[in-house]
């Protein structure tokens, strides 16, 4: 299959240093470029900017990471999770529902659990005891109107950034790659639990703009090369 | 389940069965489904772990890529269903900026519709936009459905304020031309067929098919008028099949106005309203046929 070349990246962040000429959003989004695009933001949420300029990509048929279909699964963790797991990437079970007794029924305390609502961004709660489940399903469903996630928490929670599959944490760095690989968010928060050296995938999630360092932007810069093997 | 041809989930939220035409509507279809020796079950968000036990999954609850209907339709979709609405469907046809991209992609007549961005929301934008569009036009935020966030101005000051709560869920949303008519056509499609032809009639008074009362939650709808789908318009007909193969060849509602008698389209729903005696009055075959489509292998 012949390997497609990067030519144009689509960031609202301050990427220097690259080859490949870099865009803003908006600019792209009232232009007609027709090229292969990296689609690099910090979030990917539906209906954000970051999901707009890879739709857009997509309508004009230009090869884009990330693809709008990978943002939606990524973002809904049991999606996330069942895909990741055909992927043969370790994940914790989880167990949807909007009753609370269900949710006691099949997972065990303490949980994480995680809404499922429209206006998600990434949040997870923990919770340790009946009473606060109550609340919190109640809180994260908006009332019941919304299933929640629930996760059993057995291990030590991590959340690391991963830019262009690269973690600053040994623990999590196979696992953030294979993420990277099934999903190709190219900026996004991993959050695992972790026993012993093993870790379990639990969510993802975007990063806030300002988390990202002058330190992660010359990591994004180094790695941008790369990314021509994920196209085509 | 059990000694069944076929087993068929019905995905549904409680508010399915407030409306009696759509509870009536669901019974039909399990009645039929039944009636061809498959088993037709009705499951809610308390039971998507049993999605893959089932052969196909049919989406009757409100679909958006935000809620959970969207994640049934996935874990169907990946555990190799059969499934109504099938993701890609609820990704674009829930997007109103996606839905329209990919008409003008594919040339099919639309409103006429411009797209405006959070930045560009100032003065001259907004003076360029009513040059452009005319006093007063339409603005749409991606995520509409049932009519609910579609909003007429002829105002700067309507145009800020409603821009700013639709920009609260999307970066993007759709400004269109005001185009109004007494009725819109609706046209319902499943695999790039006709099943059903209706018109969607404008309340008197108002601009659109379900119109909130002023400092109410109450919803003003129009009556629906079917006629048979043979002897409706081809033209009609032909515009709606093309707005559909644009999207996708899955189960949808084309809503489109007859102007200067040409056909454009307003807009692709997936996830289309099937009532008991509304769409299906001249065309009782419409619920036959989806289960079919279902139980296809």
């Amino acid at each position: 299959m012949p390997r497609c070349t990067l030519v144009l990246i689509v960031s609202d962040l301050d990427i220097k240093g690259t080859e490949y000429q870099v865009i803003g959003s908006h600019t792209f989004l009232t232009s007609s470029f027709v090229n292969t695009i990296l689609n690099l933001q910090p979030d990917y949420r539906y209906m954000r900017m970051g999901y707009y300029v890879s739709m857009q990509a997509e309508v004009m048929g230009c090869p884009v990471i990330p693809r709008c279909q990978d943002i939606l699964d990524a973002y809904r963790t049991p999606i996330l999770m069942l895909r990741a797991s055909k992927a043969g990437i370790a994940t914790t079970p989880c167990f949807v529902s909007d009753n609370v007794k269900d949710v006691m029924f099949e997972v065990d305390f303490p949980m994480i659990l995680f809404p499922l609502h429209p206006a998600a961004n990434g949040g997870y709660r923990i919770v340790r005891s009946e009473g606060s489940l109550y609340r919190v399903v109640r809180s994260l469903g908006m009332n019941q109107k919304y299933a929640v996630c629930a996760e059993n928490l057995f291990g030590r929670l991590l959340s690391v950034k991963s830019l262009l599959g690269a973690v600053d944490n040994p623990i999590v760095a196979e696992m953030a790659a294979r993420v990277y690989d099934e999903f190709r968010l190219p900026i996004f928060r991993l959050i695992a639990q972790v026993v012993g050296q093993e870790p379990y995938l639990c969510s993802l999630g975007p990063v806030h703009p300002q988390e990202l360092t002058p330190e992660d932007l010359r990591i994004l810069s180094e790695r941008i090369g790369a990314v021509g093997k994920h196209f085509g | 389940m059990g000694n069944t041809l076929v087993d068929i989930a019905c995905f549904v939220e409680t508010y399915n069965f407030l409306d009696k035409e759509e509870a009536e509507a669901l019974e039909r279809f399990q009645k039929i489904a039944e009636s061809l020796d498959h088993s037709f079950e009705f499951i809610t968000k308390r039971s998507l772990q049993r999605i893959p036990l089932y052969d196909a999954l049919f989406i009757r609850a409100t679909t958006d890529p935000s809620y959970t209907a969207y994640i049934a339709s996935k874990i169907a979709w990946e555990n190799g269903l059969r499934v109504l609405d099938d993701p890609h469907s609820i990704q674009v046809c829930s997007n109103k900026v996606h839905m329209y991209k990919l008409l003008q992609k594919a040339r099919v007549p639309f409103i006429p519709t411009l797209y405006l961005t959070k930045e560009e929301l100032h003065q001259k934008t907004i003076e360029d936009v009513f040059d452009k569009l005319g006093h007063p036009l339409v603005l749409k935020a991606p995520y509409t459905s049932f009519s609910r966030y579609v909003e007429k101005t002829g105002s700067e000051s309507g145009f800020r304020r409603i821009c700013r709560r639709f920009f609260r869920r999307s970066d993007i949303i759709v400004v269109q031309k005001f185009m109004p008519t007494s009725f819109d056509w609706r046209v319902g499609a499943l695999g790039n067929e006709v099943l059903y032809v209706c018109k969607y009639v404008i309340p008197s008074g108002r601009w659109k098919h379900g119109t909130k009362l002023r400092g109410s939650n109450r919803v003003v709808w129009g009556s629906t008028k079917t006629l048979p789908r043979d002897e409706a318009p081809l033209p009609l007909k032909e515009r709606a099949l093309s707005a559909c193969r644009a999207i996708g060849d899955g189960l949808f509602g084309v809503d489109l106005k007859e102007i200067d008698g040409d056909f454009i389209v307003v807009e692709v729903n997936d996830n289309p309203s099937i009532y008991a005696g509304e769409e299906d009055r001249k065309n009782p075959d419409v619920y036959r046929r989806i289960i079919d489509y279902l139980v296809k292998c």
